[in-house]
């Protein structure tokens, strides 16, 4: 039997005062909630998914041991994203060594091989030789994400991943808007750099750009 | 008329539609007639793509595994013993 949800309308911010009097039903209803957005939050920081959970679970023991700060002053998402970013950057702080793959290095068969757009997530031509592409391609756009420096990588997973603002990423970093905007750039630049033969390939086949997603924020 | 380098550095919030209405409007209006900061558009609005997409397939089925919250509270329980220490 499922058990109740006292506190099922109550909003984040509440819940926070709530657990601050003592009541853990408060935080187990945060936890319910969020729990899905956390793990996917890290993990797109880490992209390990064990890690991801130790990650996130390490986020809510913060906001349970720092109940007693907490004060309403941006939204809960806000202070929560904060404190996973900030375990996820440290995170990488520990590992000092990230492997940069050639990404201009093609597989066999040269350019025609590499086409990412109908690689990727093509679900209906499980081709195994595309799968292979498939996975190398994945594994490029990992590494060099990871390749990218720890602020280039947090702006550019906040605002095409997660689908935040300009003045939300601003919040979450501790940045000002115009710092967030010439990241944002900078980042997308350097990933523009690394994938040219991607994107020759794109205006090769004229392709037409579209999105897999509607909404991140829901993600 | 709106410098070609100004273009180039507002290209990306464009792209996010973060710029102000007038200024987006005197952007758009410039790429419609230059090449190469469309090109430049383009590009970036392809990597944009090209990375939603491998996000997408990466996590569209992501979830926390069901022993999540169970090992999340023998954390909480340790956490709140007497002299507990954190793991090192």
């Amino acid at each position: 039997m499922a058990k109740p949800r006292y506190y099922l309308d109550t909003p984040d911010e509440e819940l926070m005062l709530e657990l601050q009097q003592g009541r853990d039903e408060a935080f187990n209803e945060i936890v319910g909630r969020y729990k899905d957005y956390s793990v996917r939050f890290c993990y797109r920081f880490v992209r390990d998914f064990e890690l991801a959970e130790d990650i996130s679970q390490e986020g809510f023991i913060r906001l349970y041991k720092f109940r007693h700060k907490y004060k309403i002053k941006a939204k809960f998402i806000t202070l929560l994203s904060k404190i996973l970013m900030n375990l996820c950057l440290d995170e990488f702080r520990k590992r000092k060594s990230y492997k940069t793959l050639e990404i201009d290095a093609l597989p066999d068969g040269g350019i025609d091989k590499l086409n990412a757009h109908s690689l990727l997530g093509d679900e209906s031509s499980p081709n195994p030789e595309q799968e292979y592409i498939q996975k190398e391609l994945g594994e490029k756009i990992k590494h060099t994400l990871n390749s990218l420096s720890p602020r280039y990588r947090t702006v550019l997973i906040l605002r095409l991943f997660h689908g935040y603002s300009y003045k939300e990423i601003a919040e979450i970093m501790g940045a000002s808007l115009n710092e967030v905007k010439i990241w944002i750039h900078r980042a997308r630049n350097q990933m523009k750099d690394k994938f040219s033969y991607y994107l020759k390939r794109c205006e090769v086949n004229g392709r037409q750009s579209h999105s897999a997603y509607s909404d991140q924020r829901t993600s | 008329m709106v410098d070609k380098a100004i273009v180039l550095t507002q290209i990306s919030a464009l792209l996010d539609n973060e710029l102000p209405e007038k200024e987006a409007l005197a952007i758009k209006q410039h790429l419609l007639c230059c090449h190469r900061c469309r090109r430049e558009f383009e590009q970036l609005k392809n990597i944009d793509c090209l990375l939603n997409e491998w996000d997408y397939q990466t996590t569209k089925c992501l979830k926390p595994s069901t022993s999540y919250e169970d090992r999340l509270c023998v954390r909480i329980r340790d956490f709140k013993k007497p002299n507990h220490r954190p793991p090192s």
